[in-house]
């Protein structure tokens, strides 16, 4: 394999898997907020 | 106010739902052909950069713009985009949502069936033994409708995704992507590690699946400044992530109010990336370099990746022995099914929620309404599959409309609804801090590459349009009986894009019918 290819896909998946696992990690691991009874409607139709 | 009060079991599930929904055939079969065909490892420089800014910004608004219909009752796009938007046509643009989905179900669970019928094949050893010209010759008698395999799969799929969406979000979606999505990483994986340790000399191989890899990702990068290849980074990025199509928004109709959106929807869109890049590269290209050389495989991804796929992969893993052969052939089948089943699922959801909401019609009804739309519109798609009718279903309803509907959604969003609201509703409840950028971004750079890419693909749809490439074919043919079978094609076309019409006219008529209804209760 040559170097620039090894390159190219050890930094394209290293940086795809690192972000993926940062952001699910984080997800996984932050609690779920308790729900507030909001208002609906909180803007008018049509913005 | 809608009776369809379903939400979520847990922030896992709608995770998994949504990356399920986004990971298809496209990311295993359609960009390792796309990277091959512009620009190898340098094709990651113009997809990354369309991902930053265009995917991931048009995730934040579609999970955003569901999740504020849904708080208002409205679970699919037309009476969402109806509340954001101040004239009453974008009630009837919104109706690309429901179509799109419908349209793409009529031939995607037709292709979902595809892999069923593979699995099968692979269970009971029909390709044991065959040569590559008999892996092929299977392929065409299936979709030649050879045999009962064909059609019995299909029904099949369309029972299994009718069976699950009658189940409801919680009960049905949430548990098939809990069960799909691992099992599909871990088919991927394993089918990744096979194809990068090929060893050339051994089971017949005569590269190492390095070989393959490095053929991908060698970059070109000359080629980074050709717009063809920005236009297929961003084509691939709107395919991949599944923007544009209305069941982003269906899924985060159902997402609790004060729930976050931005960290759920980095994850989702991340997740699909992984699967594209970490894994679907690994696969097909290593794997298919390694037994029949490169230019064997270039000339094989001229028609795309779906050849691949169900032409070469099933006689590759034959060299591997027969066990092993099956394996991988379970692996990569069901590795495919589950994809196409997360994702199909996910098209019925806009249908789902909007049946439920404005006619108020059982869950039951409406995921048996919906099978036999699919199946009444995915007929032309069966029986007339060499005429090529599936592909013009992909091309006008997976293809056109996807990006005509992406740039009105969000000049809804950012010019119409107005830009500071969205982003209030992007951040409402969000676990992570959103760079501002991103604001910028949504408002003037997503639709500037959008109305790009749609520009950059006006000449080949205006010569789809006109059946270009037919008219040169019968130009070009001098056997009479050549001429007559084109001509005979091209009135198949014409009627297919009749067919779709309809439903969209069809569809059209429901929401106004709706919309009356809601008129006379208010």
């Amino acid at each position: 394999m040559t170097t620039s290819a090894l390159i190219m896909m050890v930094l394209a998946k290293g940086i795809i898997a690192g972000f993926t696992f940062y952001f699910f990690g984080k997800m996984l691991f932050t609690p779920t907020k308790p729900q507030e009874q909001t208002e609906e409607h909180n803007y008018p139709r049509g913005g | 106010m809608s009776s369809n009060t379903e939400s979520w079991g847990s922030r896992l599930g709608l995770v998994l739902a949504m990356a399920g929904n986004a990971v298809g055939f496209g990311n295993f079969l359609r960009f390792p052909v796309q990277a091959i065909q512009n620009g190898g490892g340098a094709f990651i420089v113009p997809y990354l950069v369309c991902f930053l800014l265009l995917g991931i910004p048009l995730l934040f608004v579609e999970w955003s713009m569901g999740r504020y219909g849904g708080q208002h009752g409205d679970h699919s796009t037309p009476f969402i985009f109806d509340r954001m938007g101040k004239n009453p046509i974008w009630k009837y643009i919104g109706v690309s949502g429901i179509f799109i989905n419908i349209g793409v179900a009529a031939y995607y669970c037709y292709l979902e069936s595809w892999t069923l019928g593979y699995l099968w094949y692979s269970v009971t050893g029909e390709f044991v033994g065959q040569t590559s010209d008999g892996v092929n010759a299977i392929f065409t008698n299936y979709v030649g409708l050879s045999g009962n395999t064909p059609l019995v799969c299909w029904v099949i799929c369309l029972t299994v995704n009718t069976w699950i969406l009658s189940r409801g979000l919680e009960g049905g979606v949430e548990v098939a992507a809990k069960i799909g999505m691992p099992l599909l990483i871990l088919f991927g994986v394993f089918l990744a590690i096979r194809g990068l340790t090929i060893t050339a000399g051994v089971d017949g191989a005569i590269n190492d699946g390095l070989v393959g890899a490095n053929f991908l990702w060698k970059p070109d990068f000359s080629t980074i400044w050709t717009p063809k290849v920005w236009l297929a980074a961003a084509g691939q990025i709107f395919f991949t992530l599944s923007v544009g199509w209305g069941m982003i928004h269906a899924y985060a109709a159902y997402i609790k109010p004060n729930d976050d959106i931005a960290l759920n929807s980095l994850s989702a869109g991340w997740t699909n990336e992984f699967v594209e890049i970490v894994l679907g590269a690994s696969i097909v290209i290593p794997i298919s370099v390694g037994y029949l050389g490169i230019e064997r495989v270039v000339e094989l991804t001229q028609s795309g990746g779906l050849g691949l796929g169900f032409r070469t992969m099933p006689f590759l893993f034959q060299q591997w022995g027969t066990v092993l052969a099956t394996l991988a052939g379970v692996a990569w089948f069901g590795l495919l099914f589950f994809a196409g089943v997360t994702s199909s699922l996910a098209m019925g959801t806009p249908w789902m929620g909007f049946m439920r909401d404005e006619f108020g019609w059982s869950r039951n009804k409406t995921a048996l309404s919906f099978a036999a739309i699919v199946f009444v519109l995915g007929l032309p798609t069966v029986l007339f599959y060499n005429q090529g009718v599936f592909d013009e279903f992909d091309y006008w309803v997976g293809t056109v409309c996807l990006v005509l509907a992406g740039l009105l959604e969000i000049v809804l969003f950012s010019w119409v609804f107005g830009i500071e609201k969205g982003w209030a509703e992007i951040t409402r409840g969000a676990d992570i801090k959103l760079p501002i950028f991103f604001k910028f971004v949504i408002k003037y750079v997503t639709p500037i590459i959008i109305i790009f890419v749609f520009i950059g693909s006006l000449p080949d749809i205006y010569g789809n349009l006109v059946h270009k490439s037919l008219y040169a074919k019968i130009a070009a043919a001098t056997n009479p009986a050549d001429i007559a079978t084109l001509q005979t094609q091209m009135t198949y076309l014409n009627w297919s894009r009749l067919l779709l019409l309809s439903v969209f006219l069809g569809i059209c008529y429901l929401v106004f019918l709706a919309n009356k209804k809601r008129m006379i209760k208010n």
